[in-house]
């Protein structure tokens, strides 16, 4: 039994011109011992899939539908108080642009002992100290517990953020874009957190980014995401060598490398489209230079290739 | 249904934003029904408001003749409510537009170009927004002599504070985005920084004022005409009420206080409303997250 | 200034003042200055990209407003095909805005949201009196939007900023300024902020501009990864200096300076099998930097560091032809041989 199981899962907003098909029914499943690499672009639906994974999605947002099974249980139908202490504790979340989701009139040593008596009966001076540990864990030291956010740089309170959502040891841990906005240096020493995270804590992370390069650094497995829709999905290895959907081709033949050889670089034309009124057919289909008749009428399922590959395209037989 | 989209960069999509926001549409009703009063007043079976009468009809009850009664002097009520609407407007809308126009002038120019110009302009506003209101109305309007432009001056006097307060923050926070330092960058010099760029970015909040600022005015013209101050030729509600106060017999004439009382509340609240929906319309992200 | 020349910047520096506060006014220290951009001279030839690379706080958004002044520069040299910007007046300054411009980075934020397409554009035309009437306005609207990819230019013309897609607005600023005919762009990450299968189109946009127009492009980014695109030179900057200098894919393919080993070291490539190694560097950039420098400014994160590097500050120096370097160690084999 996987981890956390996705099934059909439906989140649409509801707004006067209309339902925007924000998550289109997909389908996911995580092991206990994977980082599963989420991929697209603004818009896609990426945020808020995992968003509805901590049950975080807000009117005018609806899950309309599907099942999101983790540890063997429907997480949809729970009451507000059994998620709340499944938040945290079960799923935790590092947000984006967490640098900015730090409490400015707290120390972090604070933030973290919060979080940590949320959950767990401890004493005050107990949490204070697994505080600390987790400064230590995340490579700030224990010495800075006291400190303030302002004193901070901004990969810094990136890793306090780190610090405060694995301070309950989740058993799933989301990472919305962790990386973005930060700069080279500090970004690589986030991610070199990442992999020491899922090695030491074995924690299964679900890592959701529109960089690629970043997730061929952290993730054994990828599912790409366009438009609401899951469109590939396989281990970051085979993805790389041999894209299948022609949106995961452009994708990989747009970014460019520093190392070796200088590579001709392709950009795929168009935009993503409007999620109130999708394309019909394969929702890829006016952008996709393969694109066939069938491409524009009939949406493609995901199907599995076997050897853990799965896309849903007309084109692949 | 694109032109919702833009509408606000237009007259007639703004209106229609409006009109979708509840408190909008009363307050869009409202002003659309004064303001036909207003102008329609001749034909809405009314007589001269100042024409005095003969005895017999005097403080009559309201009647098929005189629909709200008669004052002490036989004047018909009901033609001084429909006519005092027009005083009220005009005051109110008068006063207004000199307000925010004082108040926008100097709110943009303390924001734009800071510095010593900047907190001396500020100075000043404070100084004013330190002055009691009613107080400085009252002296004022005693001092320059009861005239209905003397009125709009005094209420304008006290009103312009708030609007260049608002439009300088607004400014302040305009001033650093970077459509502004990209005509800067053009070549662009601060005459057309400040009125080709940022001015049109804060007309939405002068809109806003504008119609706060009417409340305020109608109030302040209803009160210094019920002190006496007000000019006794012209027949607004505020006066209305002086009249029925220095005749003695207010407490038997509910038909005489009901009418102005009524009115003005009621265009005070709708105006309110109006400035609410305005204000709440202009926020970014409003027709996004209605769904529009 | 050398004939071919589009710009020549001589030790440019620009220091903000630290703002003390009350406390301050009681202290008796002197001075505080953050030195965003200190002595920084590079130059760049006709139609040539040169690349500012650099983390934030190195000073490179700060030097390319102060190479257009829309900063002051608190000293130094501005020379734009043989004119010194830095001697002009307010009247000369703004009619040398024609030939010296700068694109963006924010594609929401850069265009006035209540303004359509077609007067931002014309915009540019009327200040610098680009045309005669009216209906030359329009036409020169009309290419210059075609000229940029926003076709059909009637149709975009009428629209507001808030009805383009992130990679369209690139454009418009691309077409506000192209319309001027500069002869020196500064784009200052002109990309970052839009989505990645948009971004190289932008890419291949300001490459034809140079091209066919033979401007000048000052490329501003942290992004090492498409400065490789766009750029034939690259310097890379440091807490407000340049600590090398070389021409694109010899920065790529032997980098000296730590600094730029780090950097390079530090992009995540898309080849899951490449694993990451351990960066030759340590610490962080410093939060605030006002402290005065007489040391080597990279000394403080430097795994190869000596004696020297804490005393002196190293200047650029040529270690093979076209490529400088600031670094006491730079010609040591040592450095040097670990390719990349």
């Amino acid at each position: 039994m996987a981890l956390l199981e996705v099934r059909n899962l439906k989140i649409y907003y509801f707004t006067r011109a209309g339902a925007v098909k924000a998550v289109d029914d997909i389908d996911l499943d995580i092991e206990k011992n994977e980082t599963l690499g989420l991929i697209g672009e603004s818009g896609c639906g990426k945020t808020t899939a995992v968003f509805a994974f901590l049950r975080f999605v807000t009117p005018p947002g609806r899950i309309v539908g599907g099942k999101i099974i983790f540890e063997g249980r429907d997480i949809i139908p729970l009451s507000d108080e059994e998620m709340r202490l499944l938040r945290g504790q079960g799923i935790a979340m590092v947000f984006q642009g967490a640098q900015n989701a730090l409490n400015p009139v707290m120390t972090v040593g604070n933030q973290i002992s919060e979080v940590i008596l949320e959950h767990e009966s401890l004493t005050k001076e107990e949490a204070w100290e697994r505080a600390k540990e987790q400064l230590e864990l995340v490579g700030i030291g224990s010495e800075r517990v006291k400190n303030y956010p302002h004193e901070f740089s901004g990969g810094m309170k990136q890793r306090v953020m780190v610090a405060i959502a694995t301070a309950c040891n989740p058993r799933l841990l989301i990472m919305d874009e962790p990386v973005t906005g930060l700069d080279v240096i500090v970004q690589r020493q986030l991610l070199s957190l990442t992999n020491a995270l899922r090695e030491k804590m074995r924690l299964p992370i679900i890592f959701i980014t529109h960089d690629l390069s970043v997730i061929a650094e952290t993730c054994d497995n990828v599912a790409v995401m366009y438009a609401g829709k899951i469109v590939e999905q396989g281990s970051a290895v085979s993805l790389y060598k041999d894209p299948l959907h022609p949106y995961s081709k452009g994708l990989i033949g747009s970014y460019p490398s520093v190392r070796g050889e200088k590579k001709e670089l392709k950009s795929i034309p168009g935009a993503p489209p409007r999620l109130i009124d999708p394309p019909k057919g394969c929702r890829f289909s006016p952008r996709c230079s393969y694109a066939m008749d069938i491409c524009r009428t009939e949406e493609p399922k995901l199907k599995n290739m076997g050897d853990n590959r799965m896309v849903a395209c007309h084109l692949i037989k | 249904m694109t032109k919702l989209l833009h509408g606000l960069s237009s007259v007639k999509g703004f209106v229609m934003l409006l009109w979708t926001n509840k408190m909008g549409r009363f307050g869009l009703m409202i002003f659309a029904i004064f303001a036909v009063i207003a102008i329609f007043a001749p034909f809405l079976r009314t007589v001269d408001p100042n024409a005095t009468g003969s005895c017999e009809n005097m403080l009559v009850p309201p009647c098929a003749q005189f629909w709200f009664g008669t004052d002490d002097l036989a004047r018909d009520i009901w033609s001084q409510l429909i006519y005092g609407s027009r005083i009220s407007l005009l005051v109110g809308f008068t006063a207004a537009i000199i307000a925010v126009a004082v108040g926008t002038a100097v709110g943009v120019i303390a924001g734009f170009y800071g510095g010593k110009i900047g907190e001396v302009l500020m100075r000043i506003v404070d100084f004013f927004m330190m002055l009691p209101t009613l107080p400085l109305m009252i002296i004022l309007a005693a001092v320059l002599g009861p005239s209905i432009w003397n009125i709009i001056f005094v209420v304008a006097i006290v009103s312009w504070t708030t609007t260049a307060r608002v439009v300088r923050s607004q400014v302040l926070s305009l001033k650093e985005r970077a459509f502004v330092e990209a005509s800067r960058c053009i070549g662009a010099g601060d005459s057309l920084l400040m009125f080709g760029e940022i001015f049109p970015n804060v007309v939405p909040i002068i809109f806003a004022q504008a119609v706060l600022v009417v409340t305020t005015a109608i109030y302040s013209e209803a009160v210094l005409a019920f002190l006496g101050l007000g000019d006794p030729t012209t027949v607004s509600w505020g006066m209305m009420l002086h009249f029925a106060f220095e005749s003695g017999v207010m407490s038997r004439t509910p038909n005489w206080i009901a009418p102005p009382v009524a009115s003005i509340v009621v265009l005070i609240i709708g105006f309110t409303f109006l400035g609410t929906a305005v204000s709440d319309v202009l926020k970014p992200g409003y027709k996004e997250t209605r769904g529009l | 200034m050398e004939k071919g020349e589009a710009l020549r910047v001589e030790n440019l520096k620009k220091y903000f003042v630290v703002r003390k506060g009350l406390g301050g006014l009681l202290s008796s220290r002197k001075t505080e200055y953050v030195r965003a951009v200190d002595d920084v001279s590079f130059s760049v030839a006709k139609g040539e990209s040169l690349g500012f690379v650099g983390e934030s706080g190195c000073g490179k958004t700060t030097m390319g407003r102060a190479i257009l002044r829309l900063v002051e520069p608190t000293s130094g040299k501005i020379y734009c095909d043989g004119i010194d910007v830095t001697s002009l007046n307010k009247k000369q300054l703004k009619s040398q805005r024609r030939r010296m411009q700068m694109i963006f980075q924010d594609p929401h934020g850069s265009l006035n949201p209540r303004r359509t397409v077609s007067e931002i554009l014309r915009q540019s035309i009327t200040i610098h009196k680009l045309a005669d009437t009216k209906a030359e306005e329009d036409v020169m609207i009309k290419d210059t939007l075609e000229e940029v990819g926003l076709e059909p230019a009637e149709e975009f013309g009428e629209r507001y900023p808030i009805l383009l897609s992130g990679g369209q607005r690139q454009r418009v600023g691309v077409a506000r300024v192209l319309v001027l005919r500069p002869k020196l762009v500064v784009a200052d990450e002109p990309i970052s902020m839009l989505d990645v299968s948009v971004r190289i189109g932008v890419l291949e946009l300001l490459l034809r501009i140079r091209d066919e127009f033979g401007i000048s492009l000052v490329y501003i980014t942290h992004d090492l990864a498409t400065a490789r695109y766009i750029c034939d030179r690259i310097a890379i900057m440091y807490l407000g200096k340049i600590v090398e200098t070389a021409p694109t894919e010899v920065i790529y393919s032997n980098p000296i300076h730590p600094y730029t080993r780090a950097l390079i070291l530090a992009v995540p490539v898309p080849d899951p099998t490449v694993k990451m190694e351990e960066l030759p560097i340590k610490g962080y950039v410093p939060v605030s930097v006002t402290d005065t420098f007489s040391a080597c400014r990279f000394y403080p994160r430097c795994l190869y560091a000596e004696e020297q590097c804490a005393k002196e500050d190293p200047p650029l120096v040529e270690v093979e032809p076209g490529h400088y370097v600031a670094c006491f160690r730079a010609k040591e084999r040592d450095l040097t041989d670990q390719k990349v």
